[in-house]
């Protein structure tokens, strides 16, 4: 463990003996709770039933709406939030890059879209979840065809079979975690053909301690050679040919934002000192004292927040008995954060422009440009959608929560590529197709 | 339901473990409060296929942390305050440098704090996280490593008393 890690498992588990007590009455508090909801939910049933008789799908999601809202879970403020306007769906919006395609390969094997190797090829990853044998697939967008082009040789005892999967040149890269007896462990980094035949290691990256210093990222293919950083900083490049990888002078605390952009943070800024590696251009970003941002190479998005401490109302259960906080009272105040504006702009300070309220915070943006954003539908229902912030155009991405109340939120990274599945089928867009 | 078997009694033995991890998991007494309640609201909907197939300790578990990401916590907890969001943490808490690290906690995205917590102090795997989150391992471990990224920026550049990480 890092001195970190360490630290935080101490003071998590220093925080739970600060822990609210249970309030009396809990248990039925949560069965009244349980049985009118489910009343609640029978009751929509019935009016939807009745309302679709009379004619008029609008009137029936308003009943459900109204009657199927989330119930606060502890106390009720009767507020119900307006609809936001929910734009179009995205296939409308930007028709171009959008493609569908089944969600499960023809023999029926779930998979995982890695990465675009064209416009019209994806590089697919099979075995993800059930942990078994695992491969990597090119999937012809245009023929709907999966090509194998490898099997990723297993390691025994590791989480970490196939982490950073990149490409580039026609090579496809990875690294794996291993630990053999007697020798620490290591990352070793893989290659195949894009077009298939057996992995190659490419070298392997002494690790050390890794509870202590972490794994390595930031994956990339460069011409000939492999750049990667170690978790903790510090960059390093090694042929694709094989070798020993050799610090990138410059670069030694340094992370990967995108070869050859590489930095380091500072205070609440995520990646505010770039530099490039190969030509040795800086980009430091310009940030005020009260701004939380994520940067990227031409922009940073963040927010402007305020602290203010306030006093806080003693939280009561529904006896009226005040709740405690392990066997003390809870503090009367706490540290409130504000959020003043949420933004992007480019790194020297010009062109900011406002992001909506919505947008998630600490997330990458597709090409610097397009985040994710939630809005509330009809019936309360929460709507994930796409905000290009250089248009100031939005899609609805059609990914809603699930019976649990929870939203899969697509991890897009900077790149061109976002995918996810809805329903039984795969949602791949090419954010580069937009223009 | 109320004359399915074993319902009270998992509520009486586990309450207290489960505030104690919604504590952790949302860093404030009132929201764990919430989530434990709404998550035993669901259980006890899904009692009895739960007890027969599951584990109820890990379904109310996992159902907690899923609500705590999820987009209804963070949508109902804009209606309770009624002004943009968010993060609460307490002012008047325990000792100088722990405090530190627990504030720059609550400025994590939720995602971020829940693959830590279920790291550290659940002290499951990679593996297990990505079950219990519903998201890929290898969203887990980049989640990991921007959270403890950032955990490590914002603490290496606070001011004095928390000064000591590195």
């Amino acid at each position: 463990m890092t001195d970190l890690e360490d630290k935080l498992s101490r003071v998590l588990s220093g925080a739970a003996h600060r822990a609210p007590e249970a309030p009396d009455g809990l248990l039925a508090t949560v069965k009244t709770r349980h049985r009118r909801r489910r009343a609640r939910t029978a009751a929509a049933y019935a009016a939807v039933a009745v309302v679709l008789v009379a004619g008029g799908a609008g009137v029936a999601v308003n009943a459900l709406g109204t009657r199927t809202a989330p119930h606060p879970a502890v106390h009720t403020t009767g507020q119900a939030q307006p609809a936001d306007q929910i734009p179009p769906p995205i296939e409308k919006v930007w028709p171009q890059a959008v493609r569908k395609i089944p969600a499960k390969l023809p023999d029926g094997r779930a998979y995982y879209p890695q990465l675009l190797l064209d416009d019209h090829t994806l590089l697919v990853m099979t075995g993800v979840q059930d942990g078994k044998r695992q491969f990597l697939w090119s999937y012809d967008l245009r023929s709907g065809q999966p090509r194998r082009i490898a099997e990723i040789p297993a390691t025994k005892g590791s989480a970490i079979s196939a982490e950073g999967i990149t490409g580039g040149g026609g090579h496809i890269v990875w690294w794996a975690s291993y630990k053999e007896a007697g020798a620490p462990r290591v990352a070793r980094i893989w290659t195949v053909p894009a077009t298939g035949g057996r992995p190659r290691p490419v070298t392997d990256v002494p690790l050390g301690n890794v509870m202590k210093e972490g794994h390595i990222n930031g994956l990339t293919v460069t011409g000939s050679d492999v750049v990667f950083a170690y978790e903790k900083g510090g960059v390093y490049r090694v042929p694709l040919s094989g070798g020993t990888p050799q610090p990138v002078k410059g670069a030694e605390r340094h992370h990967i934002l995108r070869w050859p952009w590489v930095g380091v943070h500072r205070k609440e800024a995520v990646f505010r000192d770039l530099h490039n590696a190969e030509t040795g251009e800086r980009r430091d970003a310009v940030v005020k004292a009260d701004e939380q941002v994520r940067c990227g190479v031409d922009r940073c998005a963040g927010v402007a927040v305020q602290y203010r401490t306030v006093k806080i109302e003693r939280r009561r259960d529904s006896s009226g008995k005040e709740i405690k906080c392990g066997t003390r009272r809870c503090p009367d105040t706490v540290r409130a954060q504000t959020i003043l504006r949420r933004f992007v702009r480019d790194r020297d300070g010009s062109q900011e422009r406002e992001l909506p309220t919505g947008f998630q915070m600490g997330d990458d943006a597709g090409l610097e440009r397009f985040f994710k954003v939630t809005l509330t539908g009809p019936e309360d229902r929460s709507v994930l959608t796409l905000y290009d912030a250089d248009t100031g155009r939005s899609a609805d991405l059609r990914i809603r929560p699930d019976a649990a109340g929870t939203m899969a939120i697509p991890d897009g990274g900077l790149d061109r590529l976002m995918a996810y599945p809805i329903k039984n089928e795969m949602y791949v867009l090419d954010l580069a197709a937009i223009k | 339901m109320d004359d399915e078997p074993g319902f009270d009694d998992f509520v009486a033995e586990h309450t207290d473990a489960l505030l104690r991890y919604g504590y952790v998991l949302s860093g404030n007494p009132h929201d764990a409060a919430d989530l434990v309640q709404e998550a035993l609201v669901r259980l006890c909907g899904a009692w009895p296929r739960v007890r027969r197939k599951d584990n109820p300790h890990s379904y109310t578990r996992t159902t907690m942390a899923r609500l705590h990401i999820s987009v209804w916590r963070r949508r109902r907890r804009e209606h309770l305050t009624g002004e943009p969001p968010d993060r609460v943490h307490h002012e008047s808490f325990p000792p100088d440098e722990d405090q530190g690290l627990w504030q720059e906690l609550a400025a994590l995205p939720r995602k971020q704090r829940a693959v830590l917590v279920l790291r550290h102090y659940e002290q499951l795997s990679d593996g297990e996280i990505a079950k219990v989150l519903g998201i890929s391992p290898g969203t887990v471990r980049s989640q990991a490593s921007r959270g403890l990224d950032k955990l490590r920026s914002s603490l290496s550049s606070s001011p004095a008393p928390h000064r000591s990480m590195r």
